[in-house]
């Protein structure tokens, strides 16, 4: 840590311009975004966040609102570490039209509910943008000396090596998500421009189209992403062709359909609950069993709370969009 | 995301990259106690490989791995391999371990590892060590990396997977290159999750709070593996150990108290002590002492950790653990499983899956203190 922070002051002279903005930590607007964080991070944001969100002591469950093409590493881990530290719940959130990239990401992605049993609580717009790499040095910024090479080696090494400490004990950074976004290189992005990965990765979707109708097939697809992203591979009851899109009879605005053959042995059954909740509108419930028992029907209100986002493994009611098929891609399931 | 994290590089030590040794490891078939595969000496480019063919040419079943008794624990082939190694190539460590992994997940055959009296592992080698499995049932796989008391097993730091250049890119892609690499190593955690699809991260090659921990040494520094809290963080098993003489009621609670840390993070359940605290009688075919919740734990939260300390025909004493919630005398008698089933459980299943491998309850040096030295414990448990 000594080096980082070392290595952090010296390199902050030297390679930022002097007339750089730092982001714009501020309040927004309330009940949506508690904090609203736009724009490059630079030296100095994320003691300014730390400032912030402690000056919001009455507060114990609160959104920042991300806008930001990245920044500065160091300073995203700072910020995640105060989040992560604060005795509020701090969820993230991605509004429409804005991007969140690169050192944004990573914050992003430290969004949760809870403090001891903390659950993610991050949500994107389906017409926002969200995008992954890892850290890097900027080539040839000034004129490196090649004979330090091997030294950057354990810079790349530690500068990990304090993500990996802070999401320690956290399900909030999926590895298989990190495997994927460090891999790339740093002109390449791993977006989440579909629901696959978002599912996979527990990003709650706002703002999606809400479907006019429910079949058979997207019940059963709902429950195959849910089976893999649970299981975070290619399992689910693969192998096995999808049924037809047949129309379901809702009788009392309710319907309910049972798929089985899924997970180890083929033993478990997903049990698929659709409740008319308006007319033309939906709320879905997963329920998954090891038995040929028959579910209750679990609450009404739960699932419409749930009907439009959340997306939380075992959690009541699932959003509209695990329906979809696993490479739709967001924006052509976003709200017009 | 830039990175400005170069300049501290100019005040730091310089231990660069020592030269690459020209030796490259001795891989061949023994017939020990632990093992029936040895690797020896530096790993080296070309050892993967070496490996890989002499894995798939010879009969990979280690005769010395007892039956359970359970039909499913023998469907794959199980090889075990001593590693006694101090140096080397972190790339080729990393490429060993895909070969191992590789063989898991396609062809159903699993390599445990182990570190002998005697042996030192550290480093590459280290990384191996950790990439031991065995197969549970279904595909369902687990750590079986085993570790004596008297061999040595050493953390470092990672090192370039490729040579770093000296031209003027040479600094940005050294840092690249040290991205990369890790990524190589975190991707090899795939496929350790458990049937229900959780990822328990003590069942992971490489256990996110250890990869903290050696990502963060200085080259030169080490992270010993030396105290009981270590092992059980990072789920490594012991071989080698003698059976403890003496049991008391105090160590049943530091047994309690480690298993009750589920996620191995250092926060376990606190219990008292039962009213009789005397010696437990070692050598009875069963013996259940039941601990309550401890005074100062919330209602809410209130556990009781059944302790049955079994005697195992082989094994000697083994400890069959379990947790009671809101522990009211009712519930401990519906809830607790019955002691004969214990016993059988234990003793004519060898404990479940892990029973073939020696594996058998919890490991008796959950008994000691977590602070103490692994390498006190045979004397400890000739007490």
């Amino acid at each position: 840590m000594r080096m980082l922070r070392l290595a952090l002051a010296l390199a902050t002279s030297l390679f930022a311009a002097p007339a750089a903005h730092a982001a714009d930590i501020a309040p927004g607007i309330a009940g949506r975004c508690d904090i609203v964080l736009k724009g490059v991070l630079r030296d100095g944001d994320g003691k300014n966040f730390s400032a912030h969100l402690a000056s919001l002591t009455k507060q114990r469950q609160l959104t920042l609102c991300l806008d930001s093409g990245g920044g500065d590493y160091l300073e995203a881990l700072e910020i995640i570490r105060a989040m992560i530290d604060s005795p509020a719940s701090v969820a993230t959130r991605i509004e429409k039209g804005a991007r969140c990239l690169s050192a944004c990401a990573l914050v992003f992605l430290a969004g949760h509910q809870g403090v001891d049993d903390v659950r993610p609580a991050r949500t994107m717009d389906a017409r926002a943008q969200l995008a992954f790499h890892g850290p890097y040095l900027p080539p040839d910024d000034a004129g490196y000396d090649a004979s330090l090479a091997p030294l950057a080696y354990q810079a790349g090494v530690q500068a990990i090596g304090e993500l990996m400490v802070l999401s320690t004990d956290l399900d909030l950074f999926p590895e298989t998500l990190l495997v994927e976004a460090l891999d790339k290189d740093p002109g390449a992005f791993l977006l989440i421009d579909t629901v696959d990965k978002a599912g996979r990765w527990s990003i709650s979707v706002d703002g999606t189209e809400m479907p006019g109708k429910i079949d058979r097939r997207m019940l059963y697809r709902a429950c195959v992403n849910d089976e893999d992203w649970r299981l975070g591979e290619d399992g689910g009851a693969s192998g096995k062709p999808e049924p037809a899109p047949t129309p379901l009879r809702f009788q009392q605005g309710k319907v309910r359909a049972k798929f089985d053959g899924f997970g180890d042995e083929a033993g478990w059954t997903c049990t698929a609950d659709a409740v008319e909740i308006a007319p033309g509108r939906y709320a879905i419930d997963l329920q998954w069993t090891g038995g040929f028992n028959d579910p209750p029907l679990r609450s009404v209100e739960i699932l419409q709370r749930n009907a439009r986002a959340a997306n939380t493994v075992g959690s009541v009611g699932k959003p509209l969009w695990i329906m979809q098929e696993k490479k739709t891609r967001l924006g052509d399931i976003a709200a017009r | 995301m830039a990175t400005n994290l170069l300049l501290s590089l100019l005040v730091s030590v310089a231990l660069l990259c020592a030269q690459a040794p020209a030796a490259a490891a001795e891989i061949k078939v023994v017939d020990g106690p632990n093992c029936n595969l040895r690797l020896s000496g530096l790993i080296e480019i070309g050892d993967a490989q070496k490996l890989k063919t002499l894995l798939e040419e010879q009969e990979l079943i280690d005769q010395r791995t007892p039956s359970t008794g359970n039909d499913f624990a023998v469907d794959a082939g199980q090889a075990n391999l001593c590693l006694d190694s101090i140096d080397g190539s972190f790339s080729e460590a990393l490429a060993i371990v895909e070969v191992l992994a590789a063989l898991a997940s396609s062809q159903d055959k699993y390599v445990g590892t182990v570190v002998e009296a005697g042996a030192r592992c550290a480093g590459p080698c280290a990384m191996v060590f950790m990439a031991g499995r065995y197969h549970a049932h279904h595909g369902a796989n687990f750590p079986l990396r085993k570790l004596h008391p008297e061999g040595e097993l050493v953390f470092r730091t990672i090192s370039p997977s490729v040579a770093i250049g000296q031209d003027k890119g040479a600094v940005a892609e050294a840092f690249a290159t040290a991205v990369r690499d890790i990524a190589r190593m975190l991707r090899l955690n795939k496929g350790a999750s458990m049937l229900d699809g959780s990822t328990d991260e003590h069942n992971k090659r490489f256990p996110r709070a250890l990869v903290a921990d050696i990502l963060r040494l200085a080259p030169g520094q080490t992270l010993p593996v030396e105290r009981i809290e270590q092992i059980y963080r990072w789920n490594i098993a012991m071989v080698g150990l003698p059976h403890p003489r003496t049991i008391t009621a105090d160590m049943l609670k530091n047994a309690c108290e480690a298993y009750s840390d589920l996620d191995r993070s250092g926060t376990p359940e606190r219990f008292a002590l039962p009213k009789a605290t005397g010696a437990i009688a070692v050598g009875t075919p069963v013996t259940r002492t039941v601990l309550p919740p401890a005074s100062t734990v919330d209602a809410d939260e209130r556990q009781a950790c059944v302790a049955d300390l079994v005697q195992h025909p082989k094994a000697g004493p083994v400890l069959n653990i379990s947790l009671i919630d809101d522990p009211t005398p009712a519930r401990l008698k519906s809830e607790a499983t019955p002691l004969a089933q214990s016993r059988k459980f234990m003793v004519e299943e060898n404990g479940g899956d892990g029973g073939a491998h020696g594996l058998i309850g919890e490991g008796t040096w959950l008994l000691y203190p977590k602070q103490t030295r692994i390498r006190d414990l045979p004397e400890l448990m000739r007490r």
